[in-house]
């Protein structure tokens, strides 16, 4: 084995690395099922590869994208099949769905946000939640990723959700209203300037840590769960059983983190449009 | 698959991957295509499902929320309609027991005042028979007693005649055997 290592220039513990880096991190290959180990789907990287404002962007579908399609793509065959069961008397599948809303309407966003904001943002709270939660939930099936373990995807769903509190605070108190709220009432005239400069930053490191949070939360059970396969390659077949009986357990552990995350950022979310909407704090 | 069977260096680089052509990732770092990719494919997510699964399913909820609050007031007044219409029964019935024995109370007392009125009428009648009986007797009575000393005197003196051989003035004698009868002890006379 060592020879081996050798043989690719480097030791099994830097291939390791190498391993957990590689799937946890974006690609340009999915690797589905095929006759042989080392040939995976190959992404084209220069689909959609354009300059704009002196930015380099590329708009090619990669892996954590196509997993995003997926995602919605589940979600929208969910919504057809629930959309042609809503019934006064719900049922089966659907019924499951609805418990979720109503879990994400009377729990998380009516206790937040009062009962009038909860009915014009849950649209957008129903499909943070779902949305994350099957990204979360499509990286631990076999041949899935987890596109919320990818920094950019929770940046693009932090910002998503920046943009909707500052529209909530807005549509509250009016554009000119919500600057003006930038400076708390009772702030003396001389304390405005640095109060202003503290808010922006609470504004901003809200979604921030919106980002962060899921982020590392996605990866950090991953990265456990593949140092634990790479332990075998380290320490030799004798280390299966432990490895097996930690990675099952990190595995369980792992469902459960995928709907905590999804629960928490959109409590968050709603939490952070209820600070603005629910009146004065 | 068994693991002996499969070189360990071959399933690490499998699982590695290629590092095939394209621009790396890196973990750390925002990719912008990534980044609009998320804004674009959640935006629409949330425009399509907002239609299509979220509203709908709200709007059936609040619809059985309504049905649920309009049954649950029904079921209230109905409890509260027959709430009413037992206690006007109760209240009925328990007036008609009370008619019913103000009745019984009343038939009660007139035949008990009826009876006593019989009895008292019929006490009456049996004390009048009984004075009126007791009345005749002594009448009669007094007429035998009359009768037996009018008798006795006649027969004494009819008697003493006899013994005497010569008749008595009937007017004269008289008197003195009345006189006689007079001072006899236990004098049927009433009188002294």
């Amino acid at each position: 084995m060592v020879e081996n290592a050798a043989h690719a220039g480097k030791s099994v513990g830097e291939q390791v690395k190498d391993m957990i880096l590689h799937h946890i991190t974006n690609g340009w290959e999915w690797e589905l099922p095929s006759s042989e180990w080392a040939s995976p789907v190959h992404l084209n990287p220069n689909l959609f590869h354009f300059q704009l404002f002196g930015l380099d962007i590329n708009m090619s579908v990669s892996r954590h994208v196509l997993m995003m399609f997926i995602a919605a793509g589940l979600l929208l065959i969910m919504g057809i099949l629930v959309r042609r069961k809503i019934a006064l008397i719900p049922k089966g599948f659907s019924s499951a769905v609805e418990a979720f809303v109503l879990f994400i309407r009377d729990e998380i966003a009516i206790p937040t946000m009062g009962k009038h904001a909860a009915e014009q943002y849950i649209s957008y709270l129903c499909t943070t939640f779902f949305f994350i939660l099957v990204c979360n939930l499509m990286g631990l099936i076999p041949y899935g990723s987890t596109a919320t373990g990818n920094i950019s995807v929770t940046a693009g769903l932090a910002i998503m959700a920046f943009l909707v509190i500052q529209f909530a605070g807005m549509r509250k108190m009016g554009v000119l209203g919500y600057f003006g709220h930038l400076v708390p009432h009772g702030v003396p005239a001389w304390l405005a300037p640095v109060m202003v400069v503290v808010e922006l930053m609470g504004i901003l490191a809200k979604p921030f840590a919106l980002c962060v949070r899921l982020f590392a939360n996605m990866v950090a059970g991953h990265v456990v769960l593949l140092s634990l396969i790479g332990l075998i390659f380290v320490m030799g077949a004798a280390i299966i059983p432990v490895t097996l009986g930690f990675g099952i357990f990190m595995y369980v552990l792992e469902i459960f983190v995928g709907f905590l995350q999804a629960y928490i950022f959109t409590m968050l979310t709603s939490l952070f449009i209820g600070l603005l909407v629910a009146g004065e704090h | 698959m068994v693991l002996t069977h499969v070189d360990p260096q071959v399933l690490l680089t499998a699982l590695a991957g290629s590092s095939g052509e394209g621009e790396a990732f890196s973990l750390m770092q925002v990719h912008p295509g990534t980044l609009i990719w998320t804004l674009i494919i959640f935006g629409l997510l949330m425009a399509i499902m907002g239609k299509l699964v979220w509203k709908p399913i709200l709007k059936m909820v609040h619809e059985r929320e309504g049905k649920i609050r309009e049954a649950l007031e029904k079921a209230d007044q109905a409890k509260a309609g027959a709430e009413e219409a037992i206690a006007g029964q109760r209240a009925l019935a328990d007036k008609q027991r009370q008619e019913a024995a103000n009745f019984l109370t009343k038939a009660k007392d007139e035949a008990q005042r009826a009876g006593e009125e019989i009895m008292e009428k019929s006490r009456r009648e049996a004390t009048e028979l009984t004075e009126r009986a007791r009345r005749q007797i002594e009448e009669e009575k007094n007429r035998a007693i009359e009768e037996i000393r009018s008798q006795a005197v006649d027969l004494a003196i009819t008697a003493a005649s006899h013994l005497l051989g010569k008749t008595l003035d009937s007017e004269s004698h008289r008197a003195i055997v009345q006189d006689y009868i007079d001072q006899l002890p236990g004098n049927l006379n009433s009188h002294p």
